[in-house]
């Protein structure tokens, strides 16, 4: 009475009923009749039973109740099997068409019954499958892509990560997240009551000893921004430095890149508060510079950041801006970084160190050094000649910002001299001004000062402020020999003229005339067409032109030289009339599919140095 | 401009244009490595990533091919999450799984801008929430017991801001 279809296991589970079969055969045949008839009735899932009851004799039929409950069951597992391997879908039909070929007009109905729940039930499987792999995903991402996310976190962020999941928590001890340490005025402090000023931020000792306890070792790169709070600054330098007396070897020695800025601008905030005892100790001397308040650092800050490169000792590179220190402080400021680094460090940025013109001898010593960035009143004829003389540097990038109080420019003679020595430094010229307002008190200071000399390429990192019409023009004359790249940077925050006169196209054509060796301009006011196409036509070597689509004019507005042939500005005339055609000419002449920056990526435009 | 084709991990062929698919440096070295200028017929197999997100990608590596290099000291920099374009986030605006999928991508074909700005958006997600609302939004299954739960949040507990 078996069907030989049936599977082995259905088969066990069968032979295992027919031992039972006896206990169930003691009910008299009568009552299960009875009970099946009313079944007939009541349910339709039982009917098949009945059926089956007519050909066959009770036990039997007793035993096909139970199979149902098996088939059920067996659909279960089915299920089951389905959930586990998705694309074993067919064998799952395959099992059901023999089933069907068991009972055929009863598991008809089943199925028919079944096949709304069953596409429910389904759809509820798929989606917690995909939930399930979508878990398994995010769980297990591989580590350095976590890495990269985590470093993105600030610490509170990736402690709070590391709770989500085994793997994250990983990731949070994993050494190469650590590798940059940003101390701003909320690193490792406490919120503390003060009687003067309601709740304040202190740095708390045992948070910063915890951290340097567990990743002191990883940090490679230390950026130290502008604090407000200056005896947060002076604890936390105290602390790193005397983690690192503490164990033998250094602790930090690791630890290659020190970026400090002083937040010399940050004293209106607290001209009247409760630290202003503190910081009149901790510094002495504050200017004033045009119409932005400074405050120098020096006195027991100087002394705590130079015991800190004391500790140092495996710099690389280092960064120290806007200290405005005093004369007589400032002498010793690298003498223990000369002492320990002379030979490892590569680049160097000195900007406003002192507040008046001083000189650091001190940058002739590295001799290593690749590349410096300094201010123009930390140079004078000394430390030209000693650069001159130093053969591993590349690159001296000259500073200008709103703080530099600059001396003008160097003699002609001393740069011949140091061209006679030196021929392969690149000297670059950069005005660097973050300000946001838009006064011009001292007309000097938004001013690029020039130098007469063989310079390589001219950077305006400053958004507000727009280069003169006879500065221009003076670049065009001084370095046509040698210029390579005029970059200005940022969106401009100036007011942007439209009529042709008062822009700067005229002066643009005029210096890509003058430089024969230009490869890069990046251009961030209004230009035209007209003027586009005229500068690529004369700066015969350009490969890099970075012009925002959204400050480009549709004119002929160039004023016409009697020079021209009637057919190029014929070309000139019909060309500048529409972008695509200007954008195609221009394609053609640079030998690249050249497309204009839209806003965003001009804005992610940087200089290649670090200023 | 000459194209070349590229095939998904389950057989789709997408045609692209080569400075589309050398933005992906891992695609870049195999172009140099076979010496392949131009299309010759012979699709390129990109296993590990299938013909949705593969979609995506070259989606994205359009919009990109002008964008101007960026500095080789960029590691170096200090990194903002908050300077993600409005095209990006926009493109960006899928489900976690679709993320999850072009991060890795992205990752498996070496394409930086596209990492970058996929880590950013996730680092974006995670941020100001807690614990259990990152499991949430990630659909992250809480592997840990309450009592490891709360040890790991005691042992770095400094972390914390009070």
């Amino acid at each position: 009475m078996m069907n030989t279809n049936h599977h082995s296991q259905q088969q066990q589970q069968q032979e295992k009923r027919f031992v039972l079969s006896p206990s169930v055969s003691t009910i008299s045949n009568e009552q299960i009749d009875n009970e099946n008839n009313n079944k007939i009735q009541s349910s339709s899932s039982t009917a098949l039973v009945i059926r089956n009851n007519n050909d066959q004799n009770e036990t039997v039929s007793i035993t096909d109740l139970n199979d149902i409950d098996d088939i059920q069951q067996n659909e279960q597992q089915q299920q089951k099997i389905e959930f586990c391997f998705p694309n074993e879908n067919h064998l799952v039909y395959d099992r059901f068409e023999k089933i069907d070929d068991i009972h055929p007009q009863s598991l008809q109905l089943t199925t028919k019954k079944l096949s709304k729940k069953e596409e429910k039930k389904r759809l509820k499987r798929l989606e917690r499958r995909q939930q399930q792999r979508r878990r398994t995903y995010w769980n297990y991402i591989p580590i350095d892509i976590l890495e990269e996310i985590f470093k993105l976190l600030s610490i509170k962020e990736r402690h709070l990560a590391s709770q989500v999941c085994p793997h994250w928590y990983e990731c949070f001890y994993s050494p190469t997240i650590w590798t940059i340490l940003i101390i701003t005025d909320k690193s490792f402090t406490k919120r503390k009551f003060n009687y003067y000023l309601g709740y304040q931020r202190m740095i708390d000792p045992f948070k910063t000893q915890t951290f340097l306890w567990k990743f002191g070792t990883s940090i490679r790169r230390l950026i130290i921004k502008p604090m407000s709070n200056f005896f947060n600054l002076y604890e936390f330098m105290k602390i790193l430095s005397q983690f690192a007396e503490h164990y033998q070897p250094n602790r930090l020695r690791h630890l290659n890149s020190l970026d400090f800025t002083f937040g010399c601008r940050s004293t209106n905030l607290s001209i009247n508060d409760g630290f202003d005892q503190n910081q009149r100790r901790l510094s002495t001397g504050d200017i004033r510079n045009d119409d932005i308040e400074v405050i120098g650092t020096g006195g027991k800050l100087l002394e705590a950041l130079k015991e800190l490169m004391y500790y140092l000792i495996g710099l690389k590179h280092l960064a120290l801006r806007d200290l405005l220190l005093n004369p007589d402080e400032a002498r010793y400021l690298l003498d223990n970084v000369t002492q320990n680094c002379f030979e490892q460090l590569r680049t160097l940025t000195l900007i406003n160190c002192c507040k008046n013109s001083f000189t650091f001898l001190h940058v002739g010593i590295f001799i290593n050094l690749e590349i410096l960035v300094i201010s123009c009143q930390h140079l004078d004829d000394d430390v030209l000649m000693l650069l001159a003389m130093n053969q591993s540097l590349n690159h001296l990038y000259i500073v200008q910002t709103e703080l530099t109080r600059s001396q003008g420019p160097l003699s002609l003679g001393l740069w011949k001299k140091f061209s006679k020595i030196n021929q392969h430094i690149q000297i670059h010229l950069v005005m660097v001004n973050r300000t946001t307002s838009r006064r011009c008190q001292n007309p000097l200071a938004y001013e690029l000062s020039l130098q007469p000399t063989r310079v390589t390429s001219i950077i305006y990192d400053a958004p507000i402020i727009r280069p003169s019409c006879a500065r221009l023009i003076d670049i065009g004359q001084l370095y046509g020999q040698s210029l390579e790249c005029l970059a200005f940077y940022h969106i401009p925050k100036y007011p942007i003229h439209r009529s042709y006169m008062d822009r700067v196209d005229t002066f643009l054509i005029y210096i890509s005339q003058q430089c024969s060796r230009l490869r890069t301009i990046i251009i961030n006011d209004l230009i035209s067409t007209a003027t586009l196409l005229l500068i690529v036509t004369y700066a015969r070597n350009i490969t890099k032109l970075y012009v925002r689509r959204n400050a480009i004019r549709k004119r002929f507005d160039c004023l016409i030289n009697p020079s021209w042939r009637e057919s190029f500005i014929q070309w000139l005339r019909k060309t500048s009339r529409s972008y695509e055609q200007t954008f195609m000419e221009i394609s053609r002449m640079l030998g690249y599919k050249w497309i204009p920056l839209s806003d965003d990526q001009f804005k992610r435009l940087r200089p290649d140095v670090c200023l | 401009m000459p194209n070349i084709k590229l095939q998904s991990s389950d057989g789709e062929i997408f045609e692209v244009d080569v400075e589309v698919a050398r933005m992906s440096n891992t695609l870049r070295t195999m172009l140099d490595d076979l010496g392949i200028e131009e299309d010759d017929g012979e699709p390129i197999p990109v296993q590990n990533v299938n013909s949705a997100i593969l979609r995506k990608v070259i989606q994205w590596a359009t919009y990109h091919k002008n964008d101007p290099p960026t500095p080789e000291d960029d590691d170096a920099r200090e990194k903002r999450t908050d300077d993600i374009s409005s095209w990006d986030a926009d493109f960006l605006k899928v489900d976690q799984g679709t993320l999850f999928e072009i991060i890795l991508a992205a990752n498996y074909l070496d394409i930086k801008g596209l990492l970058d700005v996929t880590c950013k958006t996730v680092a974006n997600m995670i941020r100001g929430k807690t614990p259990e609302e990152i499991r949430k939004t990630f659909n992250i299954k809480n592997d840990f017991t309450p009592q490891e739960e709360e040890q790991i949040r005691r042992e770095n507990e400094w972390c914390e801001e009070k």
